[in-house]
């Protein structure tokens, strides 16, 4: 039989009318509160009709070694009251009792309500602000990003990842900043009567959260491990476990200073150090080994996809001769050209919104004969949500005209037809010869191509057959 | 606190103030409000515990030994004030009461 449990502990700090009646119901079911925190820990007991009662020590602290005299104090005058300490944790205080006339331990309303602002100001207010802000810098970053490069952001998993998890974390603090307020403005009012207001139960809330932020993150690696990008599955990973791994690194250190018997002072300032360090040297490390595995140090080199390749030096660089399936080769536009050198690549990312395709095919580096057989480069942008199709493709075009100054060309529209299109422009010189670069648009697909030649009718129409879709 | 900006006490501030004429701890105040009042206040302890802070905040009361979890308070010369205040406030309540209700002439 299971004498012990853990639960997340998903309710707002200040709500301790909902959480006072869910640990009477867990008494009712002979569950216990062990401990209080994160999680909270319960051991098996007869079941008991027992009444909770959750009070805020403003002058408390996670980081204290045990129970303060002013914390001591209060359990004093609760015993005398007939109230036992189940668990604390920093402000809160949970206490219990059987007596069913036992003296509630607030019997004054508005000192309450104060009581538990006094304790919010110091600890919810500043949580919330935090992640507020948080949310709001990094919302501000990748919005902008999804604005002004709507091509590449939006079909980057990890950027509406990281705006679905912000969204969702700036709604919870907002929300719960609200709730609160509203229930502060209430219950003062009751106050003045001399009445109790129970707290908002704010549990649906963020059970919700929770569990949006679940989905988040599992689609979020779903998405990224499904579409072969194997460098961001294991960012991904490196995230989770740094997350993880400063979490719990922090409170272990955080409690062993406690059993040590540190001051408060000395225990805060080891803990913040103690996340400050790990937070750099994680990051460090997974920097590294991204850079090692994804890599500019290392180009060409791509996780999971380097088995069985060839790989050659260039420039004191590894390079790996790909031979990935790409749907238009220099083959079926020239002809045989009797070269084996080809190297083709093929990389992609996608979302609900937007997926994108980067392909190409060029003479191994370190091939002499190289120099003398074309290449052939092609990104492929499918908008899945029409609406987002002209925002694409003028980000596609500021890309096409960019530099356009320095280099003297000019990108103008030409004749669709011959491509089967519905437009296409061309970067043109100033004397009219072509840089052999366009930006195409069939329906909601959007490709760049650039060739090393001008290619012909009958090539544009292959062109057309090969990557239009239609 | 909130109250002391209205210039009025509840019940329970009143009491505990009282109770600090003398020097006395926080459990003595639990065991005498009930005492003096023949069991129509009693005091939370969670509610004496904040109520004791924010007077010592407040300056109207001190703190006179502190023996580990064992502190001892007493009033300072403003709470003596602020209690005498109340005693006031709610004495002319009394005495209009005693004039409209009850017939008797103002002193």
């Amino acid at each position: 039989m299971k004498t012990k449990k853990a639960e997340l502990m998903v309710r707002s700090f200040w709500d301790h009318s909902g959480l006072e009646q869910h640990l009477e119901e867990m008494a009712a079911q002979g569950w216990m509160l062990d401990r209080i925190g994160s999680l909270m820990h319960y051991r098996r007991m007869e079941p008991a009709k027992l009444r909770f009662c959750i009070t805020y020590c403003a002058n408390a602290s996670v980081y204290d070694p045990g129970p303060t005299p002013q914390e001591q104090e209060l359990q004093e005058y609760s015993a005398f009251a007939g109230w036992t300490l189940a668990a604390s944790s920093g402000q809160m205080q949970v206490y219990y009792t059987d007596q069913e006339d036992a003296i509630p331990l607030e019997t004054d309303p508005l000192m309450e309500v104060e009581n538990i602002h006094k304790t919010a100001k110091k600890t919810v207010f500043v949580q919330d602000l935090i992640f507020l802000l948080l949310g709001l810098f990094w919302l501000g970053i990748k919005g902008w990003e999804c604005i002004t490069d709507p091509a590449e952001s939006l079909s980057d998993p990890t950027t509406l990842g990281t705006l679905a998890i912000y969204c969702v974390l700036i709604v919870i603090c907002l929300a719960d900043l609200g709730a609160y307020l509203r229930w502060r403005g209430k219950a003062l009012q009751a106050a003045t009567q001399g009445e109790f207001l129970p707290t908002t139960d704010m549990f649906p809330l963020q059970a919700w959260t929770l569990a949006a932020v679940t989905l988040c993150l599992v689609l979020y690696a779903a998405t990224i491990l499904t579409s072969g990008n194997g460098s961001s599955f294991i960012a991904f990973l490196l995230g989770a476990v740094i997350y993880l791994g400063t979490l719990f690194l922090v409170l272990q250190v955080r409690n062993a200073l406690k059993r040590g018997g540190a001051s408060r002072r000395m225990n805060a300032a080891v803990s913040i150090g103690v996340t400050a360090v790990c937070a750099i040297v994680f990051t460090g490390l997974a920097v590294g080994a991204i850079l090692h595995i994804g890599t500019p140090g290392r180009a060409g080199y791509r996780w999971g996809r380097e088995e069985n390749l060839e790989s050659y030096e260039f420039h004191t660089q590894i390079r790996y001769a790909y031979q990935d399936a790409i749907p238009l080769r220099v083959e079926d536009l020239l002809g045989d050209l009797h070269y084996d050198g080809y190297v083709t690549e093929r990389d992609s990312q996608g979302t609900f919104l937007v997926s994108r395709e980067e392909m190409m095919q060029y003479p191994r580096l370190d091939d002499p004969a190289g120099n003398e057989v074309p290449s052939l480069e092609y990104t492929v942008v499918s908008v899945h949500f029409p609406l987002l199709t002209d925002a694409c493709q003028e980000d596609m075009l500021e890309d096409l005209r960019h530099n356009a100054d320095v280099f003297g060309f000019m990108v103008l529209d030409t004749d669709p037809a011959p491509w089967g299109a519905d437009a296409v422009w061309e970067r043109i010189n100033q004397d009219g010869t072509s840089w052999n670069q366009y930006l195409i648009r069939w329906g909601n697909k959007l490709v760049r191509l650039e060739l090393d030649w001008t290619p012909d009718e009958a090539q544009k129409a292959m062109i057309a057959e090969k990557l239009s879709g239609r | 606190m909130p109250r002391l900006k209205y210039k009025t006490l509840t019940e329970q501030m009143f009491y505990i103030l009282l109770c600090l004429t003398e020097e006395r701890r926080g459990m003595e105040i639990l065991k005498l409000v009930p005492e003096i009042t023949e069991g129509r206040v009693s005091v939370g302890s969670a509610t004496l515990y904040n109520l004791l802070e924010s007077f010592l905040e407040e300056g109207l009361i001190r703190e006179t030994r502190a023996e580990g979890r064992w502190r001892s308070y007493i009033l300072t010369k403003a709470g003596e004030d602020r209690l005498g205040e109340e005693y006031q406030r709610i004495s002319a309540q009394a005495q209009d009461y005693r004039i409209y209700v009850k017939g008797e002439k103002r002193e």
